[in-house]
């Protein structure tokens, strides 16, 4: 395998607060190869839109720390000046939110904002950005791109908006694309139209996509690798269909339980899981999943954090007893 | 925009139509014969009715509304019961000063209101934001009259550099024009100022806490041009209806500012038209106020639609 483009080693960010130092992020490495869809799933709260942010410099520090190592194509990002972050984001590595109504600006026109990043990485300006905006609206499936260029946002709907963020973020050709709950906000069809948009355009540009979700579901269909986030850490890792097939944390199982049958409505919460994500400010000593889990010992695992360890080829499992796996 | 203009422009005069029958109201219900305290202490009854008969106000109200309405609307509000002259031709004599009082103030207001408002929201948190909100604190607090007296024990009396009283015509030239302005526009400006950098602080940190700010530093642009960009393009929105709003209460005339500068703007002109229960030219002091407002309102409401494609279209 080629040189990752992206490696993360050991990620840990804090915050200060007025109650106390939050551990938000507390450790997490991975890899990310070029053309490569990483997930990673977790319920809200777990650190994942803070530890991307973390990847783009757009934590603001203070009140954020963040510590350990994220080379990009083998050069440390973590450290840079402002001014050369922003070379980086944009360029390098985009990204789209979750709420595309409230992402847009309202007051300045879809090709404003979509020739903004081409100016400032590329050069690009005048009728050059405005053919290329014009091109890559066209790309995401933007009807006569022609006239929606000069649209505003509130013209637009909601699938239309995202499309309009997705093409901001394919701009610059970045390496990385990261898609925050890029589809939490949309109706199912929407969803399942933006997540196969993006799985295309992948394939086409050859990026690598950082699909960031609370929701099981929406991965299986776009995903290769998949990363359980719980309480600031992975719980598990593995290929996603080796996750579905055979997990082997008691939390991804808790996930895969509160998946909806199939034809049945979507739940607005993973509720099944009974109790509440761990608050950062107080972290639990040992596994962050230990007082929600119910093959807690209540011994080592309350005591110890489990490391990761492998439990399968690719795969990976953050628990002291992981599921299935004699001994432990 | 021209649908939108024209709906907001008959709005503006049913504003008017309903300011004009309750000005016309309050004069003609508070108590007080203005006939009477015309003639003061040389009462005659033949000369009182002449002069009631002169007036119409012998007339049914309804009448008497109509018919300064119908003056009203070709400009002619009547004349004062002071003095005889006609009540347009003393609000046109107020206005330069008033006029020039107004804009001098808000220019200081915004020039002091911009920067520090701005300045103190990108840096919230900071000593910088502490220091601007104490200023401003004081700023709101300080009387007018107290600002002003302090302005020319300083600046006029202690150090002679400017005159402490009066207006002088743009005619007189600029140095005069200018030295008479500045204590006055001072007084009012930076307490207007202070008023309006809190506003702008306040704008500028909402529309900073905004998805769309992540979105634009996401995109690699600096600090300064996500807040002149994205930043300020909406904070522009609430903070064009209160600039409307001061701009509003400046041409109305400063009462207090205008008594201690002895300044020759319609807050003096109204202020004796009270004393003297002249009420044809508290009638006509208060339309023109109020058709001050709207029209401002109106301009601000352009000016919205301009700025809020949101608006434009609906
Ligand atoms: N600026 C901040 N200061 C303090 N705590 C924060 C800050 N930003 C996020 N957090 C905390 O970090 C935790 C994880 O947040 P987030 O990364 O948004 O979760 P997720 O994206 O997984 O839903 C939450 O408990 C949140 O309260
Ligand atoms: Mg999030």
């Amino acid at each position: 395998m080629t040189a990752p483009v992206l490696q993360v080693r050991d990620l840990q960010v804090r915050f200060g607060t007025k109650r106390g130092v939050a551990n938000v992020v507390n450790g997490i490495s991975y890899d990310l190869h070029a053309g490569e869809t990483l997930a990673i799933v977790g319920e809200s709260g777990s650190g994942k839109s803070v530890s991307v942010l973390a990847l783009m410099g757009l934590l603001p520090q203070p009140p954020a720390a963040v510590a350990g190592s994220v080379l990009y194509h083998g050069d440390e990002l973590l450290g840079l000046s402002p001014k050369e972050w922003r070379g980086i984001r944009g360029r390098g590595t985009a990204m789209i939110f979750q709420d595309p109504m409230t992402s847009l600006n309202p007051v300045r026109t879809v090709g404003y904002q979509l020739t903004e990043p081409m100016a400032l990485h590329l050069g690009l300006k005048g009728d050059d950005a405005r053919q290329r905006a014009i091109e890559l609206l066209d790309l995401v499936g933007i009807p006569s791109p022609e006239a929606r260029i000069d649209d505003y946002p509130h013209q637009l709907s909601g699938g239309m908006r995202q499309r309009v963020m997705i093409a901001m973020g394919l701009a610059c050709d970045p390496d990385v694309l990261i898609a925050d709950e890029a589809t939490t906000a949309l109706d199912v069809t929407t969803q399942a139209q933006i997540t196969e948009l993006v799985d295309e355009l992948q394939e086409r540009v050859g990026m690598a996509v950082i699909w960031i979700t609370h929701d099981l579901g929406v991965v299986a269909s776009i995903a290769d690798r998949v990363h359980v986030m719980y309480g600031g850490r992975f719980m598990e890792q593995a290929g996603v269909d080796a996750l579905y097939a055979t997990p082997r944390h008691p939390y991804t199982e808790g996930l895969l339980g509160s998946l909806p049958m199939p034809g049945a409505d979507r739940p607005e919460r993973l509720v099944t899981i009974p109790g509440l994500p761990p608050d950062p400010v107080a972290m639990p000593a040992g596994c962050p999943f230990a007082p929600r889990c119910g093959y807690s010992d209540g011994d080592r695992c309350v005591g110890t954090v489990p490391a990761m360890e492998s439990v399968g080829a690719g795969h990976d499992s953050a628990c002291h007893y992981p599921l299935g796996v004699v001994n432990g | 925009m021209s649908g939108f203009l024209v709906r907001r422009i008959l709005q503006m005069l049913l504003a008017l139509l309903g300011v004009s029958i309750v000005v016309f109201a309050l004069m003609h219900l508070v108590p007080g014969d203005p006939v009477r305290v015309a003639l003061g202490t040389r009462f005659d009854q033949d000369l009182y009715d002449a002069l009631r008969e002169r007036v119409g106000l012998d007339k049914p109200l309804i009448q008497q509304y109509f018919s300064w309405l119908g003056s009203a609307i070709t400009g002619d509000l009547g004349v004062s019961f002071r003095n005889g002259q006609p009540v347009t031709t003393l609000i046109m004599e107020r206005l330069p000063a008033t006029i020039t009082l107004a804009l001098a103030a808000l220019f200081i207001a915004l020039v002091v209101a911009l920067p520090a408002g701005i300045i103190s929201a990108v840096r919230s948190g900071t000593g910088l934001d502490y220091t601007v909100s104490a200023a401003s604190q004081v700023g709101i607090s300080m009387p007018d009259f107290w600002a002003g007296v302090m302005y020319i024990l300083l600046f006029s009396l202690t150090l002679g550099w400017l005159p402490s009283s009066g207006f002088a015509p743009f005619g007189d030239g600029i140095v005069e024009w200018a030295r008479h302005l500045i204590l006055p526009a001072l007084t009012i400006g930076l307490i207007s100022g202070s008023i309006i950098t809190r506003f702008v602080r306040s704008a500028v940190l909402e529309a900073l806490n905004q998805d769309y700010v992540l979105t634009a530093r996401a995109k690699g642009l600096s600090e300064w041009q996500v807040v002149r960009r994205h930043v300020l393009p909406n904070a522009w929105i609430p903070i064009v209806t209160v600039v409307g709003l001061q701009l509003g209460f400046l041409l109305g005339g400063v009462v207090v500012t205008e008594v201690i500068f002895a300044w020759p703007g319609l807050g003096r002109l109204a202020l004796t038209a009270v004393k003297d229960r002249d009420f044809t030219v508290l009638q006509g002091a208060v339309l023109y106020i109020a058709f001050m407002f709207l029209a401002i309102n109106l301009i601000v409401d352009i000016i919205y639609a301009r700025l809020d494609p949101r608006v434009r279209v609906s």
